[in-house]
């Protein structure tokens, strides 16, 4: 915890990075924001679909869904660039900030071995969702033969898969982390950051529930807004342009924190003024793989 | 006993008749009237009376027993053939009319993986009137397949004369499937549905209507009373339809217990150790209610149990308002647990079977137990009481019963909310309608035998959905107090009886005149639709005109325009093949409205016409009567975009997306 303070603190001292951050955020925001609202606009000349959100009549949205499917094959394809946008803005991020706070220089040429290290993590998540479903329905029928069977094995199957999928995820996060952060071959790292990554999920699990409950507060904020807002559809737009900021910021704060208080990067910082990064870094990792 | 119905309009009809006949005229006009008064009879006849003493065998997964039927010919022919319904034995083999219709055949995983999976049905032995028939055996009526044995023909000894009553006992077993078309058993639960020889239907001219077992369609029986001495092993609980009159322990260790009903079509019962019984008794005199509702569920969730007993509590209140009494004591509804989902979503009379499905999805997402449980005890009504052929008339009962639900739930929980509500989004079963009914392919008419569809999609689309927009428009644009007297006047003439298409679209017509029965013999019995659509919308300031005038060149002047003034053009299109009189909203910059009116007899109308304001909208059918509408996205037009629904989507989804995204970390 103490080191997640830290992070903090460096993150906060690196304002020119984070108005960057948000220039090409509000971009990249604003060019999906609008084609959106393209693909919606035949809405904008329908009379008596609802005055307001209110009373709005769904079935509307839902027909023009219906009868123009191109409208959801273009949605589905903003989705995927903006996937994939967002995916490499993360690791430029991660490498400016990397950069910015003094740390390890990463290469761009990794960003190709990064989102190969996604792509095995996709099917492992695959493999477990299907079978956390297989179980969950398996459990749930067992109640046509034995109802104190089914409870038994549907709550320790709940506690069970959450728990199991918090140690997954923490550790895919923490191993990837750590295999950009060593700018090696990306499998090789992404693997030999496992011992690591198992040892500090914990502090992962944390920040992970800090930033759920910090999603969820600010998505309660934004549908009581939006609840308020009620007759002014108009103003939704703004408020949620905003919140879209503060949500990034947010969630930015956060990794940042995380990043910065994993890595030790004030020490490296300091190594680096020594001329003895390579080392250190190597003694860093071989102390936290131990 | 027999109940009598006659209209007060065909009373008078008779009098007046016979005031204006000389003596000959007279007794033509009488012999005429006596025709007229046995035709509007509308009676209820206890055609047959079934008792079955049957024990369930879990091991076997097998329904042993007998049953004695006692039946009356009540056609004018002598018949010496009697027709069975056979229905289990549709799951005998993946090659029976069902399983072909349900394209089993064509998927690649088998259905039946083992003997015990499959089901079917078979008379060990029968006699009528106590005699051997002359000949037992399969027949198939519909389509000739030689694996199907859904209909069982008996060749009697003698022949049956009308109003002769025979009696017939017989031995039957009944294998019952892995849960398929809500019947059968999984794990330790069973729904034992359509699990009896059950006799078809005798046609006033001695033909019998007893169809093969297809995948669309439902049941058609006579009514009658029923009485079943039920034995199961000594851990399972019974859900059954009727009242239970009496239980005892047998020496064997099993219970025996006794149901009765009476004045239906249909028996059903199911057995399950560890079901939980809930009731409740409602006692109303407006709308009289007197009635038990008895919820046999597999959990103890008070929520779920709240939302079962309100909802069919509404529906008793809801259907005994607009249609009239709910005639029996109680009415047994089952909740399906989870792995016996199959199970969920049936009608059967004085038994229904909900549709909970997930806990999650119904709890948070969707109200599905309101939406099943409201549809299936709708069916009670259509289905139950007025029986109408479900082989061949599906929307008679579907049809109604979906016009039903889609208003007890709306009248309940609001058009737009008594589906879904989540954040923003929400939906009402008038808005899934509304979906379904905007479609392309109106590929076969309404009134069409339930396998002559196209495919499945098409069944549904027409025989629920269509069927209740085409009495929503009905309501809607010929008058709502008439329709909702012509909706009850055909319950009460019509219940506990088999009324067909022309029975419904006459009773609408008496009571809601000629051109309301004109729009449904249209609309139900030929594939009509209507399509308007909104194809021009002008309004430009009125400027001095150019050209020549008399022997004077007026050159355009653009600058000098009236501003008081707006020529305006307002064009509709019918793309539809049925013509409906509509209305044609436009709105103005001023806030003052103008209403079109349009007979949509031609295939377009342009209106042109000048106002002192500029128009902001114009919207066909504004009060949105025509539920038929078969594509409402091009039925308003604004001049310009005024409202920012687009932006609000826009920026709500990208918002949404951030935060999915934001689970991949930096």
């Amino acid at each position: 915890m103490k080191n997640i303070i830290k992070g903090f603190y460096r993150t906060l001292k690196e304002r020119n990075l984070i108005y960057k951050l948000f220039a090409f955020y509000v971009v990249v925001y604003t060019i999906f924001y609008l084609m959106l609202k393209t693909a919606f606009k035949p809405l904008d000349y329908m009379a008596h679909i609802g005055e307001n959100i209110k009373n709005f009549d769904y079935s509307y949205l839902i027909l023009l869904l219906k009868k123009h499917p191109d409208i959801g094959i273009l949605s589905f394809s903003l989705f995927i660039s903006f996937f994939i946008i967002y995916f490499f803005y993360s690791q430029y991020i991660l490498k400016w900030f990397t950069e910015n706070m003094g740390g390890k220089q990463i290469s761009l040429k990794n960003y190709r071995k990064i989102l190969l290290t996604w792509l095995y993590f996709i099917p492992v998540f695959a493999v477990y969702l299907m079978v956390i479903i297989k179980i969950y329905l398996k459990s749930r029928a067992l109640i046509v033969v034995s109802p104190i069977a089914s409870s038994l094995l549907y709550y320790l199957f709940i506690i069970v898969s959450v728990l199991l999928f918090v140690y997954i995820f923490s550790v895919f996060d923490t191993a990837r982390i750590t295999s950009i952060y060593k700018d090696k071959n990306s499998l090789k790292a992404f693997f030999g950051g496992f011992g690591f990554a198992a040892n500090k999920y914990l502090n992962f699990l944390l920040i992970y529930v800090f930033f759920g409950i910090g999603s969820f507060l600010l998505l309660f904020v934004y549908r009581m807004i939006v609840k308020l807002l009620g007759n002014q559809l108009w103003v939704a737009p703004i408020i949620l342009v905003l919140f879209h900021l503060l949500f990034f910021f947010f969630h930015l704060f956060i990794k940042f924190s995380l990043f910065a208080s994993e890595f030790s990067l004030i020490e490296s910082k300091e190594v680096m003024a020594n001329g003895t990064e390579e080392k250190h870094n190597r003694e860093y990792f071989n102390r936290q793989n131990s | 006993m027999k109940i009598i119905h006659l209209t007060k309009m065909k009373i008078s009809r008779i009098i007046i008749i016979n005031k204006k006949g000389g003596e000959m005229k007279k007794i033509i006009v009488l012999a005429f009237s006596v025709v007229v008064l046995i035709s509007s009879l509308h009676t209820y006849e206890k055609i047959v009376d079934y008792q079955f003493k049957v024990r369930l065998f879990p091991e076997k997964r097998t329904v042993e027993g007998k049953e004695h039927i006692r039946w009356k010919n009540t056609s004018n022919k002598e018949i010496s053939e009697l027709r069975f319904h056979m229905y289990l034995n549709a799951f005998k083999n993946e090659d029976t009319v069902f399983m072909k219709e349900a394209l089993i055949n064509l998927k690649p995983k088998p259905y039946f993986n083992k003997k015990i999976e499959t089901g079917w049905e078979k008379i060990k032995a029968i006699k009528v009137n106590g005699e051997k028939p002359l000949n037992i055996y399969y027949i198939q009526p519909d389509y000739e397949n030689m694996e199907d044995k859904t209909v069982l023909a008996v060749k009697l000894p003698f022949t049956v004369k009308p109003q002769e009553e025979i009696e017939i006992i017989m031995d039957f077993e009944s294998k019952l499937p892995k849960l398929i078309a809500r019947t059968g058993y999984t794990g330790k639960f069973y729904l034992i549905a359509q699990w009896f020889p059950k006799l078809g239907v005798l046609s006033e001219d001695g033909e019998w209507n007893c169809h093969q077992f297809h995948r669309n369609s439902e049941f058609f029986a006579d009514f009658g009373d029923f009485k079943a001495e039920l034995t199961v092993p000594p851990e399972y609980i019974i859900a059954s339809a009727g009242v239970k009159v009496n239980q005892w322990d047998n020496p064997n260790g099993t219970k025996t217990f006794v149901y009765k009903s009476e004045k239906v079509h249909d028996f059903v019962w199911s057995a399950y150790p560890f079901y939980k019984i809930k009731t409740r008794k409602i006692i109303k005199s407006d709308p009289p209610i007197d009635t038990e509702i008895k919820l046999y569920t597999y959990s103890d969730d008070s929520w779920a149990v709240k939302r079962y007993l309100d909802i069919v509590e509404w529906g008793l209140e809801f259907f005994s308002k607009r249609y009239g009494k709910y005639p029996y004591p109680v009415i047994t509804v089952i909740d399906p647990p989870p792995g016996a989902e199959r199970a969920g979503g049936m009608e059967y009379p004085t038994f229904i079977t909900g549709g909970r499905y997930s806990d999650f999805l119904s709890k948070y997402l969707f109200n599905s137990i309101e939406m099943v449980t409201f549809h299936e005890f709708g069916h009670q009504y259509w289905y139950g009481m007025v029986a109408t052929n479900e082989f061949e008339n599906p929307w008679m009962d579907e049809g109604l019963n979906t016009f039903s639900e889609i208003e007890g739930l709306t009248e309940r929980f609001g058009v737009h909310h008594s589906l879904s509500n989540i954040g923003d989004f929400h939906l009402g079963d008038y808005d899934s309608a509304v979906i379904s009914i905007n479609r392309n392919g109106y590929l076969d008419e309404i009134n069409k035998y339930s396998w002559k569809f196209f495919n499945s999609s098409s069944y549904s689309f027409n025989s629920y959905h269509r069927t209740a927009m085409t009495l929503f428009t009905l309501k809607n644009v010929f008058g709502e107090k008439l329709f909702w007297k012509g909706m009850r006047e055909y319950f009460q003439r019509y219940k506990f009886t088999h009324p067909k298409p022309d029975d419904f679209i006459n009773t609408m017509q008496e009571i809601m005149g000629e051109e309301a029965g004109e729009f449904l013999r249209k609309t139900l019995l030929e594939n009509r639709y209507i399509d308007y659509k909104l194809a021009e919308l002008r309004s430009v300031k009125k400027r001095k005109p150019s050209g020549t005038f008399g022997d004077t060149f007026v050159k355009p002047d653009l600058k000098k325009k009236d501003k008081t003034f707006y020529y305006n053009r307002v064009a509709i299109v019918n793309n539809g093949n049925l013509s409906i009189p509509v209305d044609i909203e436009v709105k103005f910059e001023n806030g003052s409205s103008k209403i079109l009116r349009w007979d949509g007899e031609s295939k377009w109308k342009r209106y042109e016409f000048t106002s002192k304001s500029k128009i902001l909208s114009a919207t066909i059918d504004p009060n949105r009567k025509i539920s038929l509408e078969r594509n409402i996205l091009d039925n308003s037009l604004k001049l310009k975009a005024t409202n920012s629904l687009s932006g609000y989507f826009a920026a709500n989804y990208s918002f949404m997306l951030n935060i999915l995204l934001s689970v991949f970390p930096l």
